[in-house]
């Protein structure tokens, strides 16, 4: 219920702001007397195909030894077959621009198919290693399918599941680019990686825009990059062991994060001013703090850096509006 | 909050129900110009992301001002002094400056809280307060107390949690803290609800109230579900002794069934969207607390057919509301009405985080190994 909607609406109409027509919905949903649970039921069908894949993954674990590995594959791949079948049915014909959904299961059965399928090839990998020594190279499989899909049945999650699996095969996440200083990872080759991908991600968001071949599935690309490349940066100005003196790496965090929050202001993509902003600032502190041997110069430094940055960026609201 | 910041943050809501109707397509953009100049909002106002960077900075500062004055003055009355500056400086930025919904507004007036709490527990324990429990009651009555009043005075929804959190705390250490826990929340619950209900109150009054119904309400079902009883959870948090547990073990299986019931019958019979996801939360952890005890069928089949049930349920939900008069029935419908622009990009992080699977290792002297590859999400796993 919104009371102040509700009287908003009536005034609205009394002044002919809205019409009759268009006050309908409107004065009915703050008044309480209409409600949509399309999320609820959105977030149920999501909840539903973790439940299953969760439960298809236990299976797997702990009857392998008597259900039999080829039996595990079969059933694995007849569920993602039947899934991707319905979808195949369901779905309208292919177009480049965005498309609404045929129905409300129709995102979430292709996820569980997907999910499913690259379940299937990665067992097969490992108990039957068709590959071998090169079994990463489902993982690609695997991407370049999700991919397939995305692109066919017009699902940004089945995306971003597509560029995630292939930093998985250049064996890049936020885990292991947090982790790789301690791990058993080379933690310069994971930072190549990771920037490599971002770069991937980003110069292909850009060509989906370019060409208009799928862009709207261009945000989920750009801050999938984003993320990679700045947090690959940030990795190595943190990592005392790196050859690359932490100059470099935060000059290049600096370049890459001021750039980025340059390029978003104009655009305004917000969350990307977020991302470019934070990095650049991390890149300045490192530089800053350096130097200074005594907490109250650092201190201070903090002080006056985030009060300062808080100034800036109320006098730039105007170019920073999004709605609040 | 003052009768200008009210208005205006009655003016916020119809500019921000405006933007779901002109977003959805109802009305164009002449009637929001038209609306934004009838419903003026006078406030500093950012949307989420600008928030939450404001939000980081300040808190940063406030981190930063915290330790140059420790640095100047090694006594926990620095505490106090801090907690009383950020509370000056989050009327200064709620009343002239006009920040409302800034995020540095919220982080002052979150860290005031806080530090207001650290401190006059600092007094307590240096004027002879040595006693756990009373200590503990202490910090959790004095945190209760200063985020209820900042929330009434600066109109932070998210401070009546903060309030509720700090009252749940202090009844811990109760002789009875499970049934002080049901007590509490079975009084300020409809008490909090008349609130968000009223006409009179602000809209972030309202959204505060929400927010502590919320946290009240989990913790009332905490306290009741039977898990919780026979682990003995809430009588273990008292300091020293732990306390007797005086729910009756028949009634908590009796609340563990029944609340989430009459959430959810709620949600649905007042077209609630908070008492439904109250509900469903509420369900789903009776659905576990009944798997604890009763294993009635392998954790995978049960997994596997709590999916499948759910998304039946769904697809049957659905189908059901759009075959009512109009595609709505006792006026719930399953079509969209103003849609969220953060659905999306939640739902890509919720796919993320449970179905992607794991980066492959690349070893530090090169060359790969077979077999080292992960799959699987939401708990699923790659060894067999």
């Amino acid at each position: 219920m919104d009371p102040e909607v509700a009287g908003a609406v009536e005034a609205l109409l009394r002044a002919g702001v809205l019409s009759p027509e268009q006050a309908i919905l409107p004065v009915r949903s703050a008044r309480g007397e209409i409600v949509s649970v399309r999320a609820e039921l959105r977030t149920l069908l999501w909840l539903g195909v973790t439940l299953i894949a969760s439960g298809v993954g236990i299976l797997v674990k702990e009857n392998l030894d008597r259900i039999g590995p080829l039996a595990v594959a079969i059933f694995l791949g007849v569920a993602a077959t039947a899934c991707l079948l319905w979808v195949v049915r369901a779905a309208g014909p292919f177009a480049w621009l965005d498309q609404p959904s045929p129905n409300l299961a129709f995102d979430y059965v292709l996820l569980l198919g997907a999910t499913l399928l690259g379940a299937d090839l990665a067992f097969i990998e490992v108990k039957f290693t068709p590959l071998g020594p090169g079994w990463p190279w489902h993982l690609l499989l695997a991407s370049a399918i999700f991919a397939a899909l995305a692109l066919r049945f017009d699902s940004r999650v089945v995306f971003s599941l597509a560029l995630s699996t292939f930093a998985t095969w250049r064996g890049v996440s936020m885990g292991t680019l947090a982790r790789a200083p301690v791990g058993r990872w080379d933690p310069g080759l994971l930072r190549t990686n990771a920037m490599a991908c971002g770069a991937l991600f980003v110069a292909g968001g850009y060509l989906l825009v370019r060409y208009r071949r799928k862009p709207h599935f261009e945000p989920v690309a750009a801050h999938m990059g984003w993320v990679l490349a700045l947090g690959a940066l940030a990795a190595g100005m943190l990592d005392e062991r790196s050859p690359t003196p932490w100059a470099v790496s935060a000059l290049a965090l600096l370049a890459a994060g001021g750039g980025v929050a340059w390029r978003a202001v104009v655009a305004r993509r917000f969350w990307l001013f977020a991302m470019g902003l934070l990095a650049a600032y991390a890149a300045v502190c490192r530089f800053v703090v350096e130097p200074l041997a005594g907490q109250t110069g650092r201190m201070l430094w903090f002080l006056s850096s985030s009060v300062a940055l808080i100034v800036v960026l109320v006098l730039a609201r105007r170019r920073l509006e999004e709605e609040p | 909050m003052n009768a200008a910041a009210i208005a205006a943050d009655r003016n916020r809501c119809v500019g921000a129900a405006a933007r779901r109707w002109r977003a959805a397509g109802s009305v164009g953009d002449e009637t929001l110009a038209a609306v934004a100049r009838l419903y003026p909002d006078d406030r500093v106002r950012f949307g989420v992301v600008m928030r939450l960077v404001l939000f980081v900075f300040a808190l940063v500062a406030v981190s930063a001002a915290a330790g140059l004055a420790f640095l100047a003055v090694h006594s926990g009355a620095v505490l106090l002094v801090m907690g009383a500056a950020l509370w000056a400086v989050t009327e200064l930025l709620n009343g002239p400056l006009r920040f409302h919904g800034s995020g540095a507004d919220e982080a002052t007036s979150l860290s005031a809280v806080g530090y207001l709490c650290a401190g006059v527990t600092w007094a307590a324990s240096e004027s002879g307060l040595r006693t756990d429990p009373a200590l503990v009651a202490v910090v959790g009555l004095t945190l209760a107390l200063f985020a209820a009043c900042a929330a009434a005075r600066f109109g932070e929804p998210f401070l009546g949690g903060v309030a509720s959190v700090g009252l749940a705390v202090a009844m811990t250490q109760a002789p009875t803290p499970r049934l002080a826990w049901l007590l509490a929340s079975g009084i300020l619950v409809p008490l909090l609800e008349h609130v968000r209900r009223s006409r009179t109150a602000a809209p972030s009054h309202r959204d505060a109230s929400a927010v502590a119904i919320v946290v009240l309400a989990a913790l009332a079902y905490f306290a009741a579900n039977t898990w919780s009883v026979d682990a003995r959870t809430l009588e273990s948090l008292r300091a020293g002794a732990a306390a007797p547990c005086h729910l009756p073990r028949l009634l908590s299986v009796v609340l563990t069934a029944l609340l989430p019931v009459a959430a959810l019958a709620a949600g649905a019979l007042r077209r609630d969207r908070m008492w439904l996801w109250l509900g469903a939360g509420m369900t789903a952890a009776s659905a576990i607390t009944v798997r604890h005890y009763v294993h009635i069928a392998p954790l995978w089949v049960l997994l596997a057919a709590a999916g499948v049930a759910l998304g039946g349920l769904a697809l049957w939900l659905q189908r059901w509301l759009d075959a009512g008069p109009s595609g709505e029935r006792n006026g719930i419908t399953a079509r969209p009405l103003f849609g969220s622009r953060l659905r999306e990009p939640a739902e890509i992080v919720a796919a993320l985080a449970t179905l992607a699977p794991a980066a492959r290792e690349i070893p530090a002297e090169g060359g790969f190994k077979p077999g080292g590859g992960s799959f699987g999400g939401g708990g699923a796993s790659d060894t067999f």
